[in-house]
């Protein structure tokens, strides 16, 4: 059999945060952590069981208190942190809850935003954000701005941002947090759809319906993998 | 090309926000029109004293009583020399005048003295000044053309003979057009208008009034009207050859210390005139526009505040960017060419202002300001200088923020 190919591994990773002057709280209490090459996961737990901040830590967004990470067999914690932005924009592609859109750019400029970050040219990013809009069915609402899009409409502009750098893994954080029933199931089967096609995603979600809709569900409590 | 892209956000961004940008860029835009507006108001009155001052005459040497230091280093702190040299009038005597006409090179003198006294008619008092001097003056200095009548001649040196400019004749005699023949009052003697003056073409509108506020009189009469006194102010000096100024300068220097001390008088040539008015008014000007530009150092203020509030209402927007990939410095610079926009908008408002300024001030005064593309040139960099310098803190201040906590505000 195959060795299959690790997108993330996470070893005792722990984050503190500091309240105040003398209060710590310990976010996360030694996490291990693997995702497989076209894993389709979801991470549950109730409110402040560190799934964000598991998020946050693995999407390079914050550093870990102590522990290790690998993204794509590379340990982060390594490598200098000045190297994390360009890294998460060709690697990681985020997807908010609330969609996140920069209000002032139209759907197109939103999608070619991370390309550019990348190192993508003008016309490049511009190509390949028209090609993923028309995918998603956004041909006719590329130049709008996203006060002008319905939420599920924003949702897709948001994703389409996530694909345009081909990245290793989406990090999707209650991406139908914000959504009704309806576009909430119509988002999920996009990202399986993805899925399907070998994307690696890992989705935090409080959503029970859509967590089941996942390879694999992970659930966290107290800052532990239970 | 990201730079062209962040241009075209920052012009997004700021019309999306248009009054706030619109209050941010007027501190700038007063601060430009103000400093732009007197520089070029500064020029023009330069440029008009220039054209008054090589309208005089050809050739022309000054001499004047006090000591005028005009060497580039003492220039500025000197200029003027003890402003009392120049109205004592006691320093500079006839025999000066009749001793620098014998000099080698000059081809002509006349002493100009102030006459004490004023013009009267039928009780109107006219304002102009009554100056006493040689017929040669027409040969020194231009601007003595006659309209109606004659100018002075060697016949009229005890004679109680007045040639007048136009205010004279507008405040004694009204609309009169020709009033040669006609009797003034000067102090208690009666004068005879023999002469009319026409107003120069070659002196600038600035000044041009000089010529039509005065009235002349032989250098014998001003004397006996100043009791005896010559009271000359100053000497003018035409040189035959326009090649040789400068030792004509020095010749009169040398016959002028044989009858007085290094520093009771001065030789200045045109030039050293001219540089003398361009340096005071250039050292006006700046002081003007120095204090002008502190309502720059207003804008850029406003500017700065305007971007502190963008940064903060843009908080989840930077999270976002931060997560997608962009670099602290990237997102520094997104906000620094934000508020370089505003500056430089800003500025070029103020240069529409000050057009429309220098257009009013042209329609409405003798003055014509003159706007140079490197006044121009200067005020927008300055304006970009202004962006950059009160940019950087909101825009460093975006920069250090942490893309989680941004993230989870807005």
């Amino acid at each position: 059999m195959a060795k299959k190919e690790i997108v993330i591994k996470a070893k005792d990773l722990q984050k503190t945060y500091r309240l105040g002057r003398r209060n710590y709280v310990n976010a996360l209490n030694g996490v291990d952590f693997e995702l497989e090459k076209s894993d389709f996961v979801a991470l549950v737990g109730p409110s402040g069981s560190g799934k964000s901040t598991f998020m946050h830590l693995v999407g390079l967004l914050q550093a870990p208190s102590a522990g290790k990470i690998w993204i794509k067999g590379e340990e982060m914690t390594k490598v200098s942190k000045r190297s994390y932005p360009r890294f998460r924009a060709e690697h990681i592609g985020f997807v908010f809850q609330g969609f996140n859109l920069i209000p002032t750019l139209t759907a197109k400029e939103n999608v070619m935003l991370s390309g550019r970050y990348a190192g993508m040219s003008h016309r490049l990013a511009r190509d390949h954000a028209e090609e993923l809009l028309a995918k998603f069915g956004l041909q006719d609402r590329m130049n709008h701005k996203p006060d002008e899009l319905s939420g599920g409409q924003q949702q897709r502009v948001a994703i389409a941002r996530a694909l345009i750098n081909s990245p290793a893994i989406i990090l999707a954080d209650e991406p139908t947090g914000e959504l009704d029933s309806k576009t909430s199931r119509e988002v999920v089967e996009m990202l399986k759809e993805l899925n399907s096609s070998g994307q690696t995603i890992l989705i935090v979600t409080h959503n029970t319906e859509v967590a089941k809709m996942a390879k694999k569900i992970v659930e966290m409590k107290d800052g532990r993998i239970v | 090309m990201i730079f062209i892209w962040l241009i075209k956000e920052a012009f997004v961004s700021l019309w999306r926000h248009k009054l706030r940008s619109f209050f941010a860029v007027v501190g700038v835009m007063v601060g430009i029109a103000a400093v732009i507006a007197l520089v070029s108001i500064g020029k023009g009155v330069e440029k008009d004293v220039k054209k008054t001052v090589e309208g005089v005459g050809t050739n022309l040497i000054v001499v004047l009583s006090g000591k005028i230091d005009t060497s580039q280093s003492n220039f500025n702190q000197s200029a003027m020399g003890n402003p009392a040299n120049f109205i004592s009038g006691d320093i500079l005597k006839r025999q000066d005048a009749d001793e620098i006409a014998k000099v080698e090179g000059v081809k002509a003198v006349a002493p100009i003295a102030l006459a004490s006294g004023s013009i009267r008619r039928d009780g109107q008092t006219s304002t102009s000044m009554i100056m006493g001097t040689y017929p040669q003056i027409k040969d020194v200095m231009t601007g003595f053309s006659i309209r109606y009548g004659r100018f002075l001649d060697d016949s009229d040196s005890n004679k109680q003979n007045i040639v007048v400019g136009d205010f004279v004749k507008e405040q004694l005699f009204g609309d009169k057009d020709n009033i040669v023949g006609e009797k003034v009052m000067v102090g208690k003697d009666e004068f005879e208008i023999i002469g009319q003056l026409e107003k120069p073409k070659d002196a600038g509108a600035l000044f041009s009034s000089d010529y039509e506020s005065i009235a002349i009189i032989s250098m014998g009469e001003a004397k006996r009207l100043n009791g005896g006194a010559d009271k000359i102010l100053r000497i003018a000096v035409s040189a035959k050859d326009s090649t040789d100024v400068s030792a004509t300068v020095e010749r009169i220097k040398q016959n002028m210390l044989l009858r007085h001390k290094d520093d009771e008088f001065s030789v200045l040539t045109q030039e050293d005139l001219l540089d003398m008015i361009s340096s005071i008014i250039s050292l006006l000007t700046t002081a003007v526009t120095a204090i002008a530009a502190i309502s720059l150092i207003v804008g850029g203020i406003g500017i700065s505040s305007v971007m502190f509030m963008s940064v903060a209402d843009r908080t989840r927007e930077i999270g976002i960017r931060k997560a997608l990939g962009a670099t602290s410095v990237l997102i520094m610079f997104q906000f620094l060419v934000e508020s370089v926009v505003l500056a430089v908008l800003g500025g070029a408002l103020g240069l529409v202002l000050a057009l429309a300024v220098n257009e009013v001030v042209d329609a409405k005064t003798v003055i014509e300001p003159s706007v140079t593309v490197s006044v121009v040139i200067l005020a927008l960099a300055f304006c970009m200088g202004v962006g950059v310098l009160f940019g950087l803190l909101p825009a460093a201040r975006a920069a250090m923020k942490d893309p989680v906590e941004a993230l989870r505000q807005g």
